[in-house]
């Protein structure tokens, strides 16, 4: 391929960037609460909402993504006759997903603080969401950064499959320039583009660990 | 007014009736302890008061405040959530594992109550926090984070923080139970401190010196009931129940071991340096107090007329005078007064050390007898006694002279009152008597070791310490006492290693060189690393065992990591030793495993190869005497180090130094590094000397046979006098005393009385 | 303060992130009601039928016929990349009005969709590397022969007796497929010649072609359209013979394939 292409490649796959990082960053800021909300219904004492939550995570990761993204997005019609826009169901596919991931890894956090933290807090006269969000939260933060900066990067590979139900993200035009081309560079130049945003998400999670490392 | 109100209370776990109809009450202003074995409901009764336990029966009533709306089919309603937050605010608790918060600091710990509860500004809150770690002694810490502190540091900024909603009542559960033993001390103090501010606390401890203090009213817990209840007099000192009586019991007996801990801390290698420290200390504590006994009158007549009275008059009266080891200030300044006021010549020198003189008109013939000022001041724990003022009660019990709860200063107190009776003795006029008074003998020996005795005329010195009837001491050990360390290295991600604690405990320990030729009193150190070398393959955490140089050690702790499947192989072990040592304790447990830390393969194997090739114990005899021992005394660690204590005791020094050549070899092998050593040099002297056979002499012509000859493994000042005197000639003689250097020290009236006869016939026949 | 400053940016984000998806869904959703808009589903990665050029534009013959139905129906036009997999679904489920892309000819096709007339007439064989020894069909047999996944040419070569006598390696695109041919890790790929000839002209490398024996139930290229939209199928199918006696139609092949390879014919 000559140099003009490649740019040209590069200026094409890049717009298709755009797409990934929209799926990527509003799935991320979606799910995170939504998987700290589960992880604590998750623990709930009530046994019907720890009940529906172990069914609902069980169900999001005991299937593949690839089946709940074309459920999400063809179910409405088949039950309801509605269609419905695609990014939308994109979105809601990745969010009910990675909202279950993320669920397990903060009911886990949730745990692994003593009990005697939440303790101390109701003594010294915390209420519940006191105790959560000044206690309890900045320690479960800390514990849960490793487990959650790795489902952050495979999110960031996982919005490939939105392709699924037809939106052009990165890969996917990668795959038809390919296509174009006869040649395997465009999947090769996306790997880079995938293989710089991962560092670059390494390196905020990296940031962020250092700064939480000020207490052991 | 009542501030707390516990009624009719019952608690159940799963069935499990943890709590049992319990009611009390607790009063404004005052500190209220349960005392109580684990498991008895105690902390859970605080937990309770706290509302972090849900109780089945019973209401409590803080503050006016009901916990309990109503019962309702047999199930309690408790109060409205506003009320139970006011309930809340009035109570404090600080926890037995702190429970600091690890992501503020320690500053933000205190504060983040008053702003986010009481809503104070930060400026308020900081004020807060910063007069809190001001009295908790804490205020260079603030900004650091709990990670950093010790133990008890976090127990006081927990402490701290419980203070700043400042409650009307503070709750503290075992506070000082997770807590290294030299780290209670700084807790205790500043909860007696919130005590004498006349805060309302409970307490739950099983401290039970600590609860004696602090509390106004304690309430002895067992099986989930209330068993006795009253002041600490009442509850500690004369228990009713059989159950309180076993508890205190149990847990007295587990003291000692605490202290003699607590003391090691604070000695360095350097234990001369040390002592004068104490002594400065001691001496300011001390508030002139030279009365004389006012002990019951009957005791103190029958006292007076106990031959020789000389002897016991001056016993008495020294008895009156604090002499603690290192503080011999006092005792010198009453032998300068005694010799002063009969015009006798002395010499004092810098440690106190006293010869006074009695010179003979004749001038014909010197003999020395020398004795030991100071005295090991041991009290039994249910005893108020300050060895630093008040005086020693002598109490005439049968045929024995004993004090009351407290070391008597028999040894050597009696031995200075023998000769104090001699030179006041207007008979053997003849002779030239010389006293020599020597100090720290129960501790460094610095002043047999330094006195100055060219002023001596004679060279015969007849000890009158350490002596027994019948017997006359004519030799002793010399004794080499080592410290070597080895420089910590460590060793993380031990994987799939798990952590394990051995205990042992309990053991009869013993001096080392008096009590070595008992097997059964066994050495746990080198039990503890047989078992580790057994074992194999193990990294050691925290290593610790023994408390003095010169004593066989009585406990050892050892936190290392090992393969888990090795645990069986290692009970296995531990049930072996136990079959044959009597009454100890040896435990293995698993640890908490804060961190996978734990020292290097090469520092674990070098420690666990120095102390299990060491020779420990009686290496030679001779007709049933010890001439060659080895005590494996203290391993100990402080910050950079891992320190070792030995000692080696000869009476023949050629046996001794082909020992010393395989121990020389041992260490080199094992690259320890020997930061301090002394020798102790024993005594050794022809057999039939003239001084031996003048005091021979003396008892056969009163008693018709020979005195038993004896060489002990022990120290004795003689063999420090060796090198100051040309020929000296050194024996020991000395009345019966039982159970020395411990509260139930007694003398034998009858045995001083035929012992003194042997003195005064020898000073006729010379 | 500085934690007052992130709530603030977080939530600004948040609400971005939701006014985007909300545009996004009603952006699409006048395309549901408008009757006026013709959505087509495409698979974009079928050259010369429809693909992405070099700037991400999308070309081909059906791209071409589909505007300039749609043209002759005063409609608009959008096309809307979908699955191949999935294509069934989208038709169904209205996301898409008809697919047209290279769509072939099947009678099960016939039974749940409704279909135009078709206008291509494609014929399969198979793609060799050059130089291969290979000269029949006969000596195909035990080989690794690709096929498009999810293609009639995969569905006919599994229901063949050849197809029981070879291993079938589906490819989900063509340049996998080639890029496998290349290096050995199959010995043949079957394809439709409306496809295979313009991608053996497009490639550097030489290729031979066998022709096939294999039993087709391809009839040609056709737009796919739900069972009941017969009217627009009608429409379609007049558009397209108007198309093709304008001459239209051939100037569209010629341009694509070099050759006039249109044969309207009526379904």
């Amino acid at each position: 391929m000559s140099l003009n292409q490649i740019i040209n490649l590069g200026k094409v796959l890049f717009s298709g960037v755009g797409v990934l990082l929209q799926i990527f960053i509003i799935t991320l800021i979606l799910s995170i609460p939504l998987g700290i909300i589960i992880g604590i219904l998750r623990n709930s004492k009530c046994r019907i909402i720890s009940f529906i939550t172990r069914v609902y995570i069980l169900i999001m990761r005991g299937t593949p993504i690839m089946l709940q993204i074309i459920v999400v997005y063809f179910a409405p019609y088949y039950l309801f006759k509605i269609n419905y826009d695609r990014f939308l169901a994109i979105i809601i596919a990745f969010v009910a997903n990675y909202a279950a991931y993320f669920a397990e890894i903060f009911r886990s956090g949730i745990n692994s603080i003593p009990k005697g933290q939440s303790e101390a807090a109701y003594t010294l006269g915390f209420n519940k969401c006191q105790t959560f969000f000044l206690i309890l939260l900045p320690q479960i933060i800390k514990n849960v950064l490793p487990p959650v900066s790795n489902e952050v990067v495979s999110l960031l590979k996982t919005t490939s499959l939105a392709q699924i139900i037809g939106i052009s993200e990165m890969f996917a035009l990668a795959q038809k320039q390919a296509n174009y081309y006869f040649s395997v560079m465009p999947l090769f130049m996306a790997g880079a583009y995938y293989l710089v945003l991962t560092f670059l998400v390494s390196l905020i999670f990296n940031r962020i660990e250092k700064k939480l490392e000020y207490y052991s | 007014m009542n501030i707390v109100e516990v009624k009719n209370l019952s608690k159940k776990y799963n069935n499990l009736e943890v709590i049992k109809d319990i009611s009390f009450n607790v009063e404004e202003g005052e500190t209220l302890v349960i005392l109580g074995a684990s498991g008895s409901g105690k902390s859970t009764i605080l937990r309770c008061i706290n509302n972090l336990e849900k109780i089945d029966k019973g209401n409590i009533i803080i503050n006016g405040r009901s916990m309990i709306k109503e019962e309702k089919k047999g199930k309690l309603i408790y109060n409205d959530k506003e009320i139970l937050n006011k309930i809340n605010l009035d109570i404090g608790m600080v926890f037995q594992d702190f429970n600091l918060f690890p992501h503020l600091s320690v500053k933000e710990n205190i504060m983040i109550a008053p702003i986010k509860i009481l809503n104070k500004s930060k400026e308020e809150a900081e004020k807060i926090a910063n007069e809190l770690l001001k009295k908790m002694d804490l205020l260079d810490k603030k900004d650091e984070y709990p990670c950093s502190l010790s133990g008890g540091q976090k127990q006081r900024v927990s402490i701290a923080r419980s203070l700043a909603i400042n409650p009307k009542i503070i709750c503290m559960d075992e506070p000082t139970s997770s807590l290294d033993p030299e780290l209670v001390g700084e807790v205790l103090k500043v909860i007696k401190k919130l005590a004498k501010e006349k805060r309302t606390m409970i307490i739950v401890t099983h401290e039970i010196k600590f609860a004696e203090e602090v509390a106004d009213r304690i309430i002895f817990m067992d099986n989930g009931k209330i068993v006795e209840e009253g002041s600490p007099e009442e509850v500690i000192k004369n228990p009713r129940e059989k159950r309180t009586k076993e508890f205190l019991k149990r847990y007295i007996d587990l003291e000692p071991e605490i202290v003699t801990k607590k003391r090691y801390i604070k000695r360095k290698t350097k234990r001369e340096k040390e002592n004068k420290m104490e002594d400065k200390i001691d001496n300011e504590n001390t508030i002139k107090n030279k009365k004389i006994n006012e002990v019951g009158s009957e005791s103190q007549r029958e006292l007076d007329n106990i031959e020789p009275k000389e002897v016991i008059r001056f016993f008495r009266e020294i008895s009156s005078i604090p002499r603690k080891s290192g503080n011999e200030e006092k005792i010198k300044d009453y032998l300068v007064d005694f010799a002063q006021k009969r015009n006798l010549e002395y010499f004092v020198d810098e440690y106190f050390n006293v010869i006074i003189k009695r010179k003979s008109e004749e001038n014909k013939k010197t003999i020395a007898f020398q004795a030991h000022t100071d005295m090991i001041c041991e009290k039994r724990d249910d005893i108020e006694h300050d060895f630093s003022k008040d005086s020693i009660k002598l109490i005439v019990d049968g045929d024995y002279l004993r004090a009351d709860g407290t070391t008597l200063g028999a040894d050597n107190g009696i031995g200075v009152a023998q000769i104090l009776a001699l030179l006041n003795s207007d008979e053997f006029k003849n002779i030239n008597i010389e006293g020599i008074f020597t100090v720290q003998e129960e501790t460094t020996m610095i002043g047999a070791k330094e006195i100055d005795l060219s002023k001596l005329e004679s060279n015969k010195i007849i000890s009158l310490d350490g002596g027994k009837e019948g017997k006359i001491l004519v030799g002793s050990a010399n004794c080499l006492e080592w410290s070597a360390r080895i420089k910590k290295e460590y060793e993380y991600n031990l994987g799939d290693y798990t952590e394990f604690k051995l205990i042992y405990k309990n053991f009869k320990g013993g001096h080392s060189g008096g009590n070595i030729d008992d097997e059964k009193r066994g050495n746990p150190i080198k039990l503890g690393i047989d078992i580790l070398k057994q074992t194999e393959d193990v990294y050691i955490k925290e290593i610790s065992g023994g408390s003095r140089v010169n004593v066989i050690p009585r406990d050892f702790y050892v936190e290392f990591f090992m393969k888990k499947e090795k645990l069986n192989k290692v009970k296995e072990l531990i049930k072996k030793q136990k079959e044959f040592y009597e009454n100890v304790i040896i435990e293995i447990e698993e640890g908490n495993e804060v961190n996978k830390k734990a020292f290097s393969k090469d520092i674990t194997n070098r420690i666990i190869d120095f102390i299990y090739n060491y020779e420990n114990g009686v290496l030679e005899k001779v007709n049933k005497a010890v001439i060659l021992s080895c005590n494996m005394a203290t391993v100990k660690e402080d910050e950079d180090y891992i320190n070792i204590e030995y000692s080696t005791r000869a009476n023949d020094l050629n046996l001794r130094d082909i020992y010393l050549k395989r121990l020389n070899k041992l260490i080199e092998k094992n690259n320890l590094e020997i930061i301090w050593s002394q020798e102790l040099k024993g005594v050794n002297q022809e057999i039939d000397n003239e001084l031996i056979n003048l005091c021979n002499r003396a008892y056969k012509n009163l008693y018709g046979k020979d005195l038993e000859k004896m060489i002990r493994q022990a120290v004795v000042e003689g063999g420090f006098f060796k090198d100051k005197i040309k020929d000296l000639e050194y024996v020991c003689l000395g009345p019966d005393t039982e159970d020395v250097h411990s509260p139930n020290e007694r003398l034998s009236i009858s045995s001083l009385q035929r012992t003194w006869k042997v003195l005064e016939e020898i000073l006729k026949i010379y | 303060m500085k934690k007052k400053i992130i709530i603030f940016i977080l939530i600004i984000v948040i609400i971005l992130a939701g006014i985007l998806v909300l545009k996004n869904f009603w952006g699409t959703k006048e395309n549901f009601y408008n009757e006026n808009i013709l959505v087509v589903g495409i698979d974009d990665s079928y050259p010369p039928m429809v693909f992405r050029n070099e700037n991400n534009e999308i070309v081909g013959v059906d791209v071409d016929i589909a505007k300039a139905v749609c043209e002759k129906l005063g409609m608009d036009i959008k096309f809307q990349s979908i699955s191949w997999a999935s294509k069934e679904q989208e038709l169904d489920s209205g996301n898409i009005d008809c697919i047209w892309s290279g769509f072939g000819y099947t009678e099960d096709r016939a039974k749940t969709m409704a279909l135009s007339d078709t206008y291509i007439q494609g014929e399969m064989f198979f793609i060799l590397k050059d130089g291969s020894e290979i000269k029949s069909q006969d000596e195909l047999k035990g080989k690794k022969i690709g096929v498009q996944s999810g293609s009639i040419q995969e569905a006919d070569l599994a229901a063949s007796d050849f197809g029981k006598e070879v291993e079938i390696i589906p490819f989900s695109d063509f340049v996998t497929a080639f890029t496998d041919l290349g290096v050995g890790g199959i010995d043949a790929l079957y394809i439709s010649n409306t496809i295979g000839n313009y991608l053996i002209n497009s490639r550097q490398e030489k290729y031979i072609t066998i022709p096939s024996e294999v039993v087709s139930k391809s009839e040609g290229i056709v737009v796919g359209l739900k069972k009941d939209n017969v009217e627009l199928r009608d429409k379609i199918n007049s558009a397209l013979k108007e198309l093709e006696s304008e001459g239209r139609l051939k100037e569209i092949s010629e341009k694509w394939f070099g050759t006039d390879m249109i044969n309207l014919e009526e379904r």
